[in-house]
């Protein structure tokens, strides 16, 4: 194998046949190999680790997630038809399902996770064919080489998708959010918000049926399920216990659900030091610290004022936010002070969204965006504050 | 006289000043009627278009001949013949007056605060002098914007006739649909009151069924809830529910 | 310059939108329908016409202490009287436009141009200047306006082309393009195009 790859080398280098598809070459040598250099441009600047590692590492983190996904889509498929049975069910998901005889009790672990990854893989499959031809496209272009982040956008592109989402509809956000989001400014490494969220908000701002209200949570055609924060806002009370949100068993967006994977996913993340624990734990403070006000203040029209932070931290998106979008090191803060008060700003509008905002009852994707774009503004602040101090010091 | 002399400064602000404003002022009386008229006619348009009579080749103005209107008093609900006059360009104005009708918040479904004390309703007749349709303007808070409508039941003073809003600032392709003529038309025959002569319509997710009920718009949540407190606010008691009560035992 | 080359220069070549990068506000508000689109389209380039026909002609006669503030007020009373002629004659349009009209007044295109071409040139040539650029203003209006209300709404001038889901039809209309962002990706895209190559061929 390694042969092959020496072998033909030459045929893509430079004045070689295939000059142009050196990106494919070197993707697919890489992939499998060492790379026979450093990385080069202004990702690597921050950090002396290769990129293509601090990839895989948040591949490895994300496994729970996307076990969850699998698992947990099937599951509440498979609970909601055990409710309203299985007679009418059409569709080529349910003929496959049919012909294999996998069945769908909501008690057999093969059959949940075989229904959810009809739902996931497709939905993966489709975003990996999306985000793979822009980063050709731009690669071939711009005459660089492919660089493997497309590959973690769009394993979390469908994590944070509900699973009834038209798939047509998330190819075209992709793009867009892709394009617009990241490829304009010059690729990866230069975009200043992270693509996944962003793609997830061009899906959301064009095509909200599709991705919002009670019936796209279960991935069984026309079954009604309000999500805990739904609920909570318009009646008072949740419908969920806090252990089931907590490991995730409730409907949802795919991978968003689970605290408990996310825990993992943040161990993993911060034990590697690719993940920053500033971050993290200054958006927890901040959720908790906001809700915890809005809890002393209290309001009698508006039941979000009444949630209790505990809850605020299992459900909805925030876990999987705070993990793996804020920290995601392109788009983040750089500095350490400026980390901190950019987690605080993921973390304190989260709650303001979710507890005063009338139109969204989630606000942890918006969040996230919304401090990305202020985040170069945190460090920039940061240094100078650095500069002044430092100054005043050489002066005295 | 030096250009850039004061007085010759002040001169030519005056001159300009005189000239613009005779312009400004010149457009706005000579085209002011027909501004007027456009408005009066799309407000009638609007009446007749939820009573269901408005088709393509109406004419308007003659159509609206034979409407006859009435102002309610909302602490009452007793009506007399009158005109709508300046009611619809300052009903934020009139809502906000010392003698505007004032809403608890038990009441204020429709979060409005306070609504006008007269507000005039339009009732069409048919060939026999009875009542056919009557038209009352509504208004609420949906998502982000108050949304202003009318309102028409037939002579049962139970079933819709139909429903428009004629301004509103709802998100355009959601909240907007409330103006999807096919959204509109499902309204058409639904009972407002149940049995128990309390409102009784509701919009639903998914799957109305039974006389009462409206599917809401898919993604429009809020714009909804808002647009269903409307229907029964003005409907219910702190409405036009003791105006409509007053009607079904005979009175004008 | 000649006299036509100063009225399709700032067409395509120093396009005020996608060149110069003025007048970006009223682009965002307006440009959902085709139709309203193309009134605010008339009604700026006559408006920049005008104003720099009138100011062009009072250029020898203005004191230039209060030199703006005349700009101003030939401005602010050009666009009131087309703001009361549009509501008198195209109601429907005029409700559509809402305030917007009126911000004409702050558009950037028309004092620019006032101050940067009309005051030192003579009025017929002002007036082409003022034509040109409205024109330039009201062609990437329009292309905005197309894709908006195409890929928005599925019409074209209120026509149905492609028939909407809510409508009954096939076509699920993308609701970000009803909105003002979708607006700034489409002139950052113009812009891009713009720079790639019209500015880029001049150089």
């Amino acid at each position: 194998m390694r042969k092959f790859f020496e072998k033909y080398k030459h045929l893509f280098e430079k004045g070689g046949k295939y000059e142009r598809w050196y990106p494919v070459f070197e993707m697919a040598d890489t992939f499998l190999y060492n790379p026979l250099h450093r990385t080069k441009g202004t990702t690597h600047l921050r950090d002396g680790i290769d990129l293509k590692r601090i990839m895989i590492t948040v591949v490895v983190a994300l496994i729970p997630c996307v076990l969850m996904a699998l698992y947990n889509t099937g599951l509440q498929a498979n609970i909601a038809i055990a409710a309203t049975g299985a007679e009418n069910l059409e569709g080529w998901r349910h003929t496959l399902i049919r012909a294999m005889g996998v069945g769908y009790d909501p008690h057999s672990i093969g059959a949940n996770f075989f229904h959810g990854a009809l739902y996931f893989l497709p939905l993966y499959i489709a975003t990996l064919a999306v985000g793979g031809f822009w980063e050709l496209l731009f690669s071939v272009i711009r005459k660089h080489e492919i660089g493997e982040a497309f590959l973690v956008t769009s394993l979390l592109y469908p994590l944070i998708l509900p699973p009834t989402v038209p798939i047509w509809e998330a190819m075209v956000a992709l793009s867009i959010g892709l394009v617009l989001g990241k490829e304009v400014f010059g690729g990866t490494g230069r975009n200043f918000v992270n693509p996944a969220l962003f793609a997830r908000a061009i899906l959301f701002f064009s095509y909200p049926a599709g991705i919002t209200g009670d019936t796209t949570w279960v991935a069984v055609d026309g079954y009604s399920y309000a999500t805990p924060l739904a609920t909570q806002s318009f009646t008072g009370h949740i419908n969920v216990t806090w252990m089931d949100a907590f490991i995730g068993f409730i409907p949802g967006s795919m991978g968003e659900t689970s605290a408990l994977a996310c825990l993992f996913g943040a161990a993993v993340l911060i034990y590697t030091g690719i993940g920053s624990w500033r971050i993290m734990v200054s958006s927890v403070a901040g959720l908790v610290i906001i809700t915890g006000l809005f809890n002393m203040i209290g309001s009698d029209t508006n039941y979000m004022f009444s949630l209790t932070p505990d809850w605020h931290l299992v459900i909805g998106g925030f876990a999987f936010a705070t993990v793996f979008m804020a920290t995601d090191p392109v788009s983040a803060a750089y500095t350490d002070k400026g980390k901190y008060y950019y987690g605080f700003l993921i973390g304190s509008m989260t709650a303001l969204v979710r507890v005063v905002n009338p139109a969204y009852p989630e606000g942890a994707m918006l969040a996230v965006l919304f401090a990305n774009i202020f985040a170069p503004l945190m460090d920039y602040l940061v240094m100078r504050a650095n500069i002044a101090r430092r100054a005043k010091r050489y002066a005295a | 006289m030096r250009r850039e002399s004061d007085l010759r400064t002040f001169l030519t602000a005056l001159v300009l000043a005189v000239v613009c404003s005779f312009f400004v002022a010149g457009a706005n009386v000579l085209l002011k009627p027909r501004q007027d008229m456009n408005r009066e006619l799309e407000r009638k348009k609007n009446i007749l278009l939820a009573a269901g009579v408005l088709k393509s080749d109406t004419d308007i103005n003659k159509a609206f001949g034979s409407v006859e209107t009435y102002l309610v008093d909302m602490k009452t609900g007793k009506a007399e013949k009158g005109d709508a006059g300046k009611y619809f360009e300052s009903i934020r104005r009139l809502a906000a007056s010392p003698d505007a009708v004032h809403l608890s918040r038990q009441q204020d479904i429709a979060v409005i605060k306070s609504i006008p004390a007269k507000i005039p309703v339009f009732i069409l007749r048919g060939a026999d002098g009875k009542i056919s349709k009557v038209v009352m303007p509504v208004y609420g808070s949906g998502l982000w914007s108050t949304m202003y409508g009318f309102m028409a039941l037939n002579s049962d003073l139970n079933s819709v006739s139909g429903i428009t809003f004629y301004e509103h600032g709802e998100t355009p392709g959601l909240g907007g649909e409330i103006d999807n003529p096919l959204w509109k038309a499902q309204w058409v025959d639904k009972k407002i009151y149940g049995n128990d002569g309390s409102v009784a319509l509701s919009i639903v997710k998914g799957g109305a069924h039974g006389e009462s009920q409206v599917d809401s718009l898919s993604g429009a949540t809020m714009t909804s809830r808002g647009v269903e407190n409307t229907v029964r606010f003005w409907m219910g008691q702190d409405g036009f529910g003791k105006y409509l009560n007053s009607l079904k035992q005979g009175g004008a | 310059m000649s006299a036509m080359k100063v009225f399709t220069d700032p067409i395509i070549k120093n396009n005020p939108i996608a060149v110069q990068v003025l007048g970006i506000c009223s682009t965002l508000a307006v440009t959902t329908k085709l139709e309203v689109t193309m009134v605010m389209a008339v009604s700026v380039m006559t408006v920049v016409a005008l104003s720099n026909l009138f100011l062009s002609m009072m250029r020898k006669l203005m004191p230039s202490s209060i030199r703006l503030i005349i700009e101003m007020t030939v401005v602010a009373t050009l666009v009131i009287i087309a703001d009361q002629i549009i509501k008198a004659y195209m109601f429907e349009i005029s409700k559509q436009l809402s305030v917007f009209m009126g911000l004409i007044i702050t558009n950037c295109i028309i004092m620019g141009r006032a101050e940067a071409y009309a005051i030192s040139n003579p009025p017929f040539r002002s007036f082409l200047d003022g034509l040109g650029n409205g024109a330039g203003y009201g062609l990437v209006l329009i292309i905005i306006a197309t894709i908006r209300e195409l890929i928005g709404s599925g019409k074209l001038f209120g026509l149905t082309l492609l028939p909407t889901v809510n409508s009954g039809g096939w076509y699920q209309p993308n609701g970000l393009f009803l909105l003002a962002p979708s607006a700034f990706f489409l002139i950052g895209i113009l812009i891009w195009i713009a720079r790639l190559t019209v500015v880029k061929a001049e150089d």
